[in-house]
């Protein structure tokens, strides 16, 4: 069974520490803003308003803007120009941190969640590239079978402490139970939607919809076009020569996390080995990247106002969240 | 249910973390004993006589289930989802289960419960009885990320194939139009 799926409770891991803490509430433009932050089990740092990111998380880990090896080396589907990247998403995370905290804070509030960036996905943006059409690295397969390279980590996000803390947050009430104050509190009014939601008027929501549905689709077309029918055929007798029985990768790499797993046992290796090679000796990876470009220039050429605006306000947003790094 | 595949049931329940088992104790009547075959449920594992299914809807270890993803059955819009969910805060390689050992196979569910969050483009609620029962996989049509941080819903399983990125504080319609096809989910921050 993959790691993943093993829930480990860690209470109390990144929520706010009740005593001994020392926190500076800090407004958002003070460059010599400085915060000390204590939790229990937490890395310590100073977590500077201008420097918050860069010391406390390791940007080696993150993802690359290119595919750097295997079969899908260098490829880049149209629509990524359109899609978020992780780093956009740490910034924005990053900013709204910042405006929570402080949020939080006028209403008596600990909020001290940890800098973003230390649980990177393996992939840049959600075209998943390396892996949109399985797997497609060798040397990966070799040490890792099907499962991803990346640590598939355990943790828990933060949460803010307690009924009230999670009500002025963004109003969640916990399942079953009701608001546990009214529209106001402290003698002030909760913002709509809670600190969250004024954060998100603050800075702007960044929304790539309209590129995650090309993005989609394209994928979904692309199982039903001939040409991927053909190369899924010739993937499929290549794979049979090595004995195992698949109509296609996704098929394939679907199977390797149906079955009960010990990290990457050696006959899941083996069949990741085959799967990569015949993807290599059928071009298939090349296939379905041609396919896809071809339905997506065609979508997007057909979208391109519609795209671009929303692109326009997307980077607007970034600009906006970028202040508050 | 014969005595010794009672005993395999609650070897499981200790096996796993607090309070979960409980609730698919309490759906004894969908577990059933014998031949159950691997591809019924899309999950395999060695062929062994004492297989059992249970059912969850919940992999989230939030207290009150505050902090959790939300996968509704159904889609939705104008500001309103409602439907049976799933919950969970937790990376999931195949959103059709996993198999626990001992030949119990857990299979991912959607239920009602007395959950709704309010997000970014309206209400998301699992006050629902509509899909309650309905397997998980490739079935879910709308998100609502209750997290402090983002999550990523995959096409394919074992976080492969394109994905949908919800933002915390987010929820909306996953982007398939051609059929729901929700395999793995992955946190991010």
């Amino acid at each position: 069974m993959a790691t993943g799926d093993r829930a480990r409770r860690r209470s109390g891991r990144w929520a706010a520490p009740g005593t001994g803490v020392l926190v500076l509430s800090c407004v958002a433009f003070l460059a010599s803003c400085a915060e000390a932050v204590e939790s229990e089990g937490a890395p310590r740092g100073q977590v500077e308003a201008g420097n918050s990111i860069a010391e406390t998380v390791d940007k080696t880990a993150w993802p690359q803007a290119d595919v750097d090896s295997g079969l899908a080396k260098d490829l880049k589907l149209p629509v990524e120009a359109y899609l978020q990247t992780y780093p956009e998403q740490v910034t924005i995370q990053q900013a709204n941190n910042t405006l929570q905290r402080d949020c939080m804070g006028r209403f008596g509030f600990d909020f001290a969640p940890p800098a973003p960036g230390s649980h990177p996905p393996g992939e840049y943006n959600s075209a998943n590239m390396k892996r949109r059409y399985g797997i497609t690295d060798l040397g990966e397969a070799r040490q890792h079978g099907y499962q991803p390279p990346e640590p598939v980590e355990e943790w828990t996000p933060y949460e803010p402490e307690g009924e009230v803390a999670n009500y002025v947050f963004d109003l969640t009430v916990s399942e079953g139970q009701s608001a546990p104050t009214g529209q106001d509190y402290q003698g002030m009014d909760i913002p709509e939607g809670g600190c969250r939601g004024e954060s998100d008027r603050i800075i702007g929501e960044f929304g790539d919809e309209l590129a995650s549905k090309i993005n989609v689709d394209t994928f979904q077309r692309l199982k039903q076009d001939p040409r991927a029918i053909q190369v899924n055929q010739e993937w499929a007798a290549c794979m049979q020569t090595r004995g195992y029985s698949f109509t296609s990768p996704l098929e394939a790499i679907d199977q390797a996390f149906s079955a009960p797993a010990d990290g990457a046992a050696q006959d899941e290796i083996s069949q990741a080995v085959a799967d990569v090679e015949c993807k290599k000796s059928t071009d298939l990876v090349n296939v379905y990247f041609s396919v896809e470009t071809e339905m997506q220039e065609e979508e997007i050429g057909r979208q391109r106002p519609a795209l671009d605006e929303q692109k326009e306000k997307n980077d607007q947003v970034v600009q906006n969240a970028a202040a508050y790094s | 249910m014969t005595r010794s595949s009672r005993t395999r049931l609650r070897t499981a329940d200790m096996a796993d973390s607090r309070g979960r088992i409980a609730r698919t104790r309490r759906q004894a009547s969908v577990i059933t004993l014998g031949a159950l075959t691997a591809t019924t449920l899309g999950l395999a594992f060695p062929a062994n006589a004492w297989a059992v299914d249970t059912y969850r809807s919940d992999r989230c270890s939030s207290s009150g289930n505050n902090r959790c993803v939300m996968l509704n059955y159904n889609s939705g819009g104008n500001g309103y989802w409602s439907s049976s969910c799933f919950i969970s805060n937790i990376n999931i390689s195949n959103y059709a289960g996993y198999y626990a050992g001992d030949g119990i196979n857990v299979h991912y569910v959607f239920d009602r419960r007395s959950l709704l969050y309010s997000l970014s483009n309206g209400t998301s609620s699992c006050q629902s009885t509509s899909g309650k029962g309905q397997r998980v996989k490739n079935n879910a049509a709308a998100v609502g990320n209750n997290l402090t941080a983002d999550v990523r819903v995959y096409y394919n399983s074992g976080y492969s194939g394109p994905s949908d990125t919800i933002g915390a504080g987010n929820n909306r319609n996953l982007s398939a139009t051609l059929k729901n096809d929700n395999a793995s989910q992955k946190i991010l921050n």
